[in-house]
C-alpha cells in the first residue's frame, strides 16, 4: 500500500469536477440573478384575502408566539395584523383559518430598515404580491432527476369544505393585482387537527 | 528584450528632451552646467529606479493575477463558481472587481494594535515580510535581459533572502501578546526550519549540473533537456519543500483556521493584514518562478525564433520569452492550487517528520546520484545513456519506496 | 516551557457552535481540559411548562438546527404515549422517511465540517451541495427547508405531494453516486488518514461508563442502536445494518457515519416503496382539555446518539408539568476532557468534530 495512490485519489476526483464543469454548469445558483423555484407549499409571507376573512380570530388564537393582533378597522370589521419580527412562519394560522382567508406566499426577502415596518397591517397584508418568480435551472435539475421534466407542481385535490361556506366553489374573479392565482396545494382530504382547538 | 538598455534609451531620450527644452527656454547658468556634468550618472540613476519600479509593478500584477486564478480554479475544482461580479456590466462573469474591492476594503480598515503588544515589532513584522519577499523579485529574471539585476550568484541571493521571512513571522507572532499568535509563530518557525534544508539541497543538484548560480546560465544549460527529466527526485523535494515554505495547504499550519483563529495573523487588520496576504502570494510567485527556471527550462519556448514585419514599419522578433515564462509560472501555480483543493492539512509533528526524515534523505540521495552520474560525463544532457540513467534510476527507486514499502507514512 | 491555559471558544471558527473548551497545554500537548457550555441556553424546558402541547411543537424544531424533525417526532411520540394515541400506518411511514432524510442531511453537515476542520476545503462544499437536494425535498413536503413543523400529535401535517416519491427515489440514487466521491476525497486520502487514525481514542469501557451513545459508541465497537433495541414507528419492519468501528478514533467515527448515510438511503427507499395507503392523522382525535397524570420516558435514535424525552403530565391542566430533554451531545461534550489527554493542539478540531456538536440541543 503505497502513498502515491492515496495522495492522488483526491486530486483525481477534484480534477474530474474541473473537467465536468467545462461541459455542464456547476452547482451554483447565482443569487440574486437566478433564484430557485419554490414549491407551492412554501411558507413565506402571509397574504390576507379581505373578502373571505370574517374576523373570527382563529389565527390569533392559534399563533404560538402571539404575533397576530386583531385590529378593529371599522365597526364590525376586524382583521389580523401580523408582526413578522416575532413570527416563526410555522403555518399554524393558515391551518387554523376556517375560511381560507390567510395563505402563505413565496416571499422570503423581507428585510426592512426599521422594526416598526415589520408589523404588517391588514391593508399591507392584502396587498402582498406573490413574487414566486424563481426558476430552477434545467441543468441543475438534470444532475439529480435525470430526464424528469421540470415540474409545474400540479394541484392537489381540494380540501373538504366546512359546513359554513358554500358547497360549490364560485368562479374566482380576476385578482386586483393582476397576478395569477398559484395552484392549489392543500391537504389531501384527511381531517387535520386544528391547533388550539380543544375537544368539547 | 533587454530591459535595462530599453529603459536607458527611453530615459535618456526623455532627460535629453527636458534638458534641451529648459536650455532652449533660456535657463543657462551654473545649475544647468552642473546638471549637464552629472548627465551620465543622472541617466543611470533614473533608469535603475524605473527598472526596479517596473519589475515590482509586474510582480504585484502577477500577484493579483494569481489571486484571481486561485479563486476561480479552486471553485471549479469544488464544483462551484467563484466570484463573478463585474462593475456596471464591465467584466461581468469574471469577478475581477472583487480583487480591487478587497484591496480598497483593506486600505480603509482601522488599524488596531493590542494594548500590551510590543508596538514597534508588531508594526514592523509584516513590513519585513513583504520587504524581504519583494527584494527577491529583483534577482529573479523573466528572460535574458528582462531583469532588474543580473547577479552572478542570483540563486544564492534569492534563496538567502527568501529564508528571511520566517524570522518576520516569528516576530509578528511573538509581539502580539496573544496565545494563538504565539503558537502560530512557533509553528511557523518549526515548519520553515525543517523544510529549509531539503529545499537548498534539492537545488544543489541543479546547480552542479549547470555549473553556476546565475539563473540565466541555468536556463541556457537546459537548452536540450529540461532538468525535470534529469532530476525528478529534486523536483519532488523542491515542490514539497516550497509548498511548505510558502505556507499553503497542505502545510498551512501557521495560519490554520480551525485551530488557531488565523494563527500568527490573528491580530493584524487593515493594511498589515494585506501585507501578510500579499507576502504569501509574492512568495508563491517567487517559488513557482524559481521552480520553472530550475526545472522547466525557464523562458525557453517550443516555437523557434521568428520575425514578423509590422504594418507600420519595423520588425517584431519573437518568440516573446517573457510571456512563455509567465505562462509556465502560472501553470505551475495552477498545480499548487489543485493540491490545495484536494488535500487536507498536516499536523506539525508530521511536517517535522516529513522534513527531516523523508525529504532530507531524498535530497541527499539525489545529490549523491548526480555526483555519481557526472563522473561519467561532463554534460549529462548530451549523452543519452547517462541522461536515461539519471531519469530511470531515481524513478525506479521512488516508485519502489512509495509503492512497496509505504515509506512516506 | 510553562504550561498555559488556552481558551478555545466561545468565538472560534472550529467549535461548531457556542461552547468553550479550556485546555492546559505544554507546548503542543494537552494536559487537562475543561468544558464550559451554556452560552445558548434559552430555557426551553421551562417554556414548555407554560405552553400547551400544540403551541410548543414549533419550538421542538429549534432544539437542533441541523436535525429538526427528529426532535419534533420524538416529542410527538412522547405525547402520543401520554395520551395513548396511535398514528395510522401511513403517518408512521412518512415519519420514518422524514427521519432518515434528516439523518442523511445531518451527517452531510457533519462530514463537511469535519473535512473543513482539517483543511479539506472541498468537502464542505460538496456536503452542503448535496444537502441542498434533501432540503429541496423537505420544502416540497413540508413547506420549509429547515424548520419543518411537520409532525403533529396523532400523525403528520399533510400527505406526500404526488411528485415526492419519484423525486425522493431519484435523490437517493444521486446520494449513492456521491458516496464513493466522498470516499475518494476523504477516505482514500493519505492526509486524512494521517490526521484521524489514532486520534481521540475512546476505549469501549470508557465510552460505556461515560454514557456515550450513537455513532460515538458504535465507533468504539459496540453495536447498539435504539432502532433495533426498542423499535419505534415501523423500524421493526424495515431491514438495515448498524455499522460499527473498532478503535473509537476519528477514523472510525468517519466510517461509521458514512456507512449510516448509505443505510439511511436504503431505508428511505424501503419506506417509500412499502408505504400503505390511508389517513395521515388519527381519525377523530382531538387534544384533550387535561393531560393525564402520567410519566413518560421515550427514547429515539437521533443522528447524534440517543435522545430522550421525559414528560410528566399532571391531571389538572393541559400543559406539561415537567419536560426534560436528554440530549446525547451534552454527554459527549462533557466526556471530551476524559479522553483528550495527551492529544495535541492540532487534534482538538478532530476530536471536537468527532463528537458532532449541535449546541442548540446541548444548552436547550
Amino acid at each position: 500500500m503505497g502513498v502515491v495512490p492515496l495522495i492522488t485519489r483526491p486530486l483525481w476526483v477534484t480534477l474530474k469536477y474541473l473537467v465536468r464543469g467545462l461541459r455542464r454548469r456547476p452547482a451554483t445558483v447565482l443569487y440574486p440573478f437566478e433564484k430557485v423555484r419554490l414549491p407551492c407549499q412554501w411558507r413565506g409571507l402571509h397574504r390576507l384575502d379581505d373578502e373571505k376573512c370574517t374576523g373570527c380570530g382563529s389565527c390569533s388564537r392559534a399563533c404560538p408566539n402571539m404575533c397576530i393582533d386583531m385590529v378593529q378597522l371599522a365597526p364590525k370589521k376586524k382583521r389580523p395584523s401580523i408582526d413578522i419580527g416575532r413570527c416563526l412562519f410555522c403555518g399554524y394560522c393558515v391551518d387554523a383559518c376556517p375560511f381560507d382567508a390567510l395563505e402563505m406566499t413565496g416571499n422570503y426577502e423581507l428585510a426592512v430598515f426599521s422594526r416598526e415596518e415589520l408589523i404588517m397591517s391588514p391593508e399591507a397584508l392584502t396587498k402582498v404580491q406573490d413574487v414566486r418568480e424563481g426558476t430552477v435551472d434545467e441543468e441543475l435539475w438534470k444532475r439529480v432527476y435525470g430526464d424528469e421534466p421540470v415540474p409545474d407542481y400540479p394541484p392537489l385535490p381540494p380540501k373538504p369544505q366546512k359546513g359554513k361556506k358554500d358547497a360549490a366553489k364560485k368562479e374566482e374573479p380576476p385578482r386586483k393585482d393582476g397576478t395569477e392565482k398559484p395552484p392549489e396545494c392543500g391537504f389531501t382530504g384527511a381531517d387535520k387537527a386544528v391547533p388550539g382547538e380543544v375537544a368539547k | 528584450m533587454d530591459l535595462y538598455s530599453t529603459m536607458h534609451g527611453l530615459v535618456s531620450w526623455l532627460v535629453n528632451g527636458i534638458l534641451g527644452l529648459l536650455e532652449g527656454a533660456g535657463m543657462r547658468g551654473p545649475v544647468m552646467q552642473l546638471v549637464r556634468w552629472m548627465y551620465g550618472a543622472l541617466e543611470h540613476a533614473i533608469t535603475v529606479a524605473v527598472v526596479v519600479v517596473l519589475i515590482l509593478v509586474i510582480g504585484l500584477l502577477m500577484v493579483i493575477l494569481m489571486l484571481w486564478i486561485e479563486r476561480k480554479l479552486i471553485a471549479r475544482l469544488a464544483d462551484r463558481r467563484a466570484t463573478m461580479l463585474g462593475i456596471m456590466g464591465i467584466g461581468k462573469g469574471t469577478g475581477a472587481i472583487q480583487l480591487f474591492a478587497d484591496a480598497i476594503k483593506l486600505l480603509l480598515k482601522e488599524d488596531t494594535t493590542p494594548r500590551k503588544a510590543d508596538k514597534y515589532i508588531f508594526a514592523v513584522g509584516p513590513s519585513i515580510l513583504v520587504g524581504s519577499s519583494l527584494l527577491v523579485l529583483v534577482a529573479v529574471p523573466m528572460s535574458d535581459g528582462f531583469a532588474a539585476s543580473d547577479l552572478k550568484d542570483g540563486l544564492l541571493f534569492a534563496m538567502a533572502v527568501f529564508a528571511f521571512a520566517p524570522f518576520a513571522v516569528f516576530l509578528s507572532g511573538w509581539s502580539a501578546n496573544n496565545k494563538y499568535t504565539l503558537m502560530g509563530g512557533m509553528r511557523s518557525a518549526t515548519q520553515m526550519i525543517s523544510c529549509e534544508i531539503p529545499l537548498l539541497l534539492s537545488i544543489a543538484g541543479v546547480v552542479m549540473l549547470a555549473g553556476s548560480f546565475r539563473l540565466a546560465d541555468i536556463v541556457h544549460v537546459q537548452d536540450r533537456t529540461w532538468f525535470i527529466l534529469l532530476q525528478p527526485v529534486a523536483f519532488v523535494v523542491y515542490i514539497v519543500a516550497m509548498i511548505s515554505e510558502i505556507e499553503r495547504i497542505p502545510f498551512d499550519l501557521p495560519e490554520a483556521e480551525a485551530e488557531l483563529v488565523e494563527g500568527w495573523q490573528t491580530e493584524y487588520s487593515g493594511m498589515k493584514f494585506a501585507f501578510a496576504m500579499m507576502a504569501g502570494y509574492i512568495r508563491g510567485y517567487i517559488g513557482c518562478a524559481i521552480g520553472v527556471i530550475l526545472f522547466f527550462g525557464g523562458w525557453s519556448s517550443p516555437v523557434p525564433a521568428y520575425t514578423v514585419d509590422l504594418p507600420w514599419g519595423g520588425r517584431f522578433s519573437g518568440p516573446v520569452p517573457e510571456l512563455w515564462f509567465l505562462v509556465k509560472v502560472l501553470l505551475l501555480f495552477m498545480f499548487l492550487v489543485w493540491v490545495r483543493a484536494g488535500l487536507g492539512r498536516v499536523r506539525v509533528d508530521q511536517i517535522v517528520t516529513i522534513g527531516w526524515k523523508r525529504l532530507l534523505p531524498l535530497a541527499m540521495f539525489n545529490l549523491a546520484l548526480t555526483v555519481a552520474l557526472m563522473a561519467f560525463s561532463d554534460d549529462i544532457g548530451t549523452s543519452p545513456p547517462v541522461a536515461g540513467a539519471a531519469f530511470v534510476i531515481p524513478a525506479a527507486c521512488l516508485t519502489a519506496a512509495f509503492w512497496r514499502w509505504g515509506w512516506f507514512r | 516551557m510553562t504550561q498555559m491555559w488556552i481558551n478555545m471558544g466561545p468565538q472560534h471558527p472550529s467549535t461548531h457552535g457556542l461552547w468553550d473548551l479550556l485546555v492546559r497545554v505544554d507546548g503542543e500537548t494537552i494536559m487537562e481540559a475543561q468544558t464550559k457550555i451554556g452560552y445558548l441556553h434559552r430555557g426551553v424546558e421551562k417554556i414548555a411548562e407554560n405552553r400547551t402541547i400544540e403551541k410548543f411543537l414549533p419550538l421542538n424544531d429549534r432544539l437542533c438546527y441541523v436535525a429538526n424533525s427528529s426532535w419534533t417526532t420524538l416529542f410527538t411520540m412522547a405525547v402520543e404515549d401520554l395520551l395513548e394515541v396511535t398514528p395510522p400506518e401511513r403517518a408512521q411511514y412518512i415519519r420514518v422517511v422524514v427521519l432518515e432524510l434528516q439523518r442523511i442531511a445531518s451527517h452531510l453537515v457533519w462530514l463537511g465540517a469535519y473535512g473543513a476542520d482539517m483543511g479539506l476545503l472541498t468537502m464542505i462544499l460538496w456536503g452542503w451541495r448535496d444537502r441542498e437536494i434533501i432540503l429541496d425535498l423537505f420544502s416540497l413536503l413540508t413547506g420549509a427547508r429547515i424548520m419543518h413543523n411537520f409532525p403533529r400529535v396523532g400523525g403528520v401535517r399533510n400527505d406526500l405531494p404526488p411528485t415526492f416519491k419519484d423525486r425522493a427515489l431519484k435523490a437517493m440514487d444521486y446520494m449513492d453516486q456521491r458516496i464513493p466521491e466522498y470516499e475518494d476525497l476523504c477516505g482514500r486520502s493519505e492526509l486524512f488518514a494521517m490526521r484521524t487514525r489514532g486520534i481521540g481514542v475512546l476505549p469501549l469501557e470508557k465510552a460505556i461508563s461515560l454514557g456515550c451513545t450513537g455513532p460515538m459508541l458504535r465507533a468504539s465497537g459496540l453495536e447498539q442502536d435504539v432502532r433495533k433495541e426498542e423499535p419505534y414507528l415501523v423500524y421493526d419492519r424495515l431491514d438495515f445494518n448498524v455499522p460499527t468501528g473498532q478503535n473509537g478514533d476519528g477514523w472510525d467515527r468517519y466510517t461509521v457515519r458514512l456507512e449510516e448515510i448509505r443505510q439511511s438511503a436504503s431505508l428511505v427507499r424501503q419506506a417509500l416503496n412499502n408505504m400503505p395507503e390511508g389517513d395521515v392523522m388519527a381519525p377523530g382525535f382531538k387534544m384533550p382539555k387535561v393531560l393525564p397524570a402520567k410519566t413518560i420516558y421515550r427514547r429515539a435514535e437521533d443522528p447524534r446518539g440517543e435522545g430522550a424525552i421525559y414528560l410528566v403530565g399532571d391531571g389538572k391542566t393541559n400543559r406539561p408539568y415537567r419536560l426534560k430533554i436528554r440530549s446525547p451531545t451534552y454527554v459527549h461534550l462533557l466526556a471530551i476532557p476524559f479522553y483528550i489527554k495527551g492529544a495535541r493542539m492540532s487534534d482538538v478540531p478532530v476530536i471536537m468534530g468527532g463528537a458532532d456538536p449541535c449546541m442548540a440541543e446541548v444548552d436547550r
